[in-house]
């Protein structure tokens, strides 16, 4: 795993062998900080590197006041050295769940497509009605205005089931459409998932669902991996 | 046009008639007796975009989207249903002013102002207001009894300032607009109107 020894970037001690390590890493990241071009690998921080340093540790760290600075130990350092994001899309075509977003914001790990499609499978078995499945994450992960989050291919926002089963959105205010017996079923589904980590949902009179301003029709899913 | 059909949440549509000005601003009394008073018209203010129909919405393709070409007044700007959830990019504001008095208006000016709470992605209740700025001012025609007149004051492009302050974690949480009806004449404050747009950001 490649280290550095001092400090890289904005008000760092910049030792060429050091600002090399983290703009061939930096490159390693490219998709995820938005850069088409790589940066050049000569040892010399300049606007770019920078840059592209703040972008790492905004888009990808998740750092609120990016600083510009690789730290020998800190997190920007640990996250450069894990594996580039690679999510996997959503199949199309499918019966047992619709798309309510398009396919290029319907990328998750493969875990949480395998989990999510497991779901809409068993949910046509057992009700005949197909789930519908909006915002997943970018191909390459990162910031997905207007989302908080769904930045690392692990949330899911799915819809709550209709009376009619139409393809439309419904409220859990809706009595005369919200179908509360099927969405109970399917966060009974979900949560058999040994990966799921939790559902935020304002119907609380649905066991396992945790209420959050805002989720009247969507389920938001999140897995763990 | 229709309605997005949404409880109002916590926007507020304040339309206060305000009496206070019955003095020049060099302190003189008005020469003329005033004609016109607070009754004598209203004023609103509507947020409208383009929207898809319901039509549209019942056989949408997310990866062939049609044209958004249907009129919507926005009570607010919410992202939670990408299709079904009004969140457009580009809004108007239109102010309506209605006549009710017996006579004839005329040289009326309208002045808008507008602002914005912004704070951290993360932190609603964090947001402040920002500086309140004048957006138009104009001098509205003759408008006969009974007449509404419809006066497009701004177009706010809200997707263009919300993805500068996202790079930043920031987000636009509130945005209020603010009329105010003048006869220039009496120098004097006939109506004035606020409405808010909460904006929400997805979880």
């Amino acid at each position: 795993m490649p280290q550095i020894t001092s400090s890289v970037g904005r008000g760092g001690r910049n030792r060429a062998a050091d600002v090399v390590v983290v703009q061939e890493l930096l490159n390693r990241h490219l998709a995820s900080i938005g850069r088409i071009h790589p940066l050049v690998e000569d040892g010399i921080v300049g606007p770019l590197t920078i840059n592209a340093i703040v972008r790492f540790q905004q888009r990808v760290v998740g750092t609120h006041n990016p600083d510009g600075r690789v730290d020998p130990s800190g997190r920007t350092i640990k996250v450069l050295n894990q594996e580039p994001i690679r999510l996997t899309e959503l199949p199309s075509g499918n019966t047992d769940y619709y798309s309510y977003a398009s396919a290029d914001e319907q990328w998750g790990t493969r875990n949480t497509i395998r989990a999510i499609r497991e779901a809409a499978k068993r949910m046509m078995q057992e009700t005949s009605v197909s789930i519908g499945i909006g915002h997943i994450s970018l191909e390459n992960g990162g910031r997905f205005p207007p989302h908080k989050s769904h930045r690392w291919g692990v949330d899911v926002d799915v819809r709550p089931l209709r009376l009619d089963g139409a393809r439309r959105a419904v409220t859990i205010n809706n009595d005369n459409d919200y179908d509360q017996t099927r969405t109970r079923k399917l966060v009974r589904i979900l949560r058999e998932d040994p990966t799921l980590d939790l559902i935020l949902f304002n119907d609380t009179n649905i066991q396992g669902v945790i209420s959050a301003t805002g989720h009247d029709n969507h389920l938001h899913v999140r897995y763990s991996k | 046009m229709k309605s997005c059909g949404r409880a109002l949440g916590n926007s507020v549509v304040v339309i206060c008639l305000i009496f206070c000005c019955s003095c020049r601003e060099d302190g003189n009394e008005p020469a003329d007796s005033i004609t016109l008073d607070s009754s004598s018209v209203d004023v609103g203010i509507e947020f409208q975009a383009e929207w898809w129909s319901e039509e549209q919405m019942a056989n949408f393709d997310p990866n062939d989207p049609p044209p958004k070409e249907t009129t919507i007044i926005l009570e607010r700007w919410e992202p939670f249903d990408p299709v079904e959830d009004p969140h457009p990019d580009i809004f108007d504001i239109v102010v309506t002013v209605r006549n009710a008095s017996a006579r004839r208006l005329e040289g009326l000016r309208l002045t808008a102002y507008s602002r914005w709470s912004i704070g951290p992605l993360e932190d609603k209740k964090s947001a402040v207001w920002q500086e309140e700025e004048m957006t138009s001012s104009v001098t509205l025609g003759p408008i006969d009894p009974s007449e509404k007149r419809a006066v497009n004051v701004a177009q706010i492009n809200i997707a263009a300032l919300q993805l500068e302050l996202y790079e930043n974690y920031r987000w636009p949480w509130l945005f209020e607009m603010r009329a105010v009806l003048y006869e220039p004449d009496a120098n004097k404050v006939l109506a004035e109107s606020v409405k808010q747009l909460p904006v929400r950001a997805g979880d």
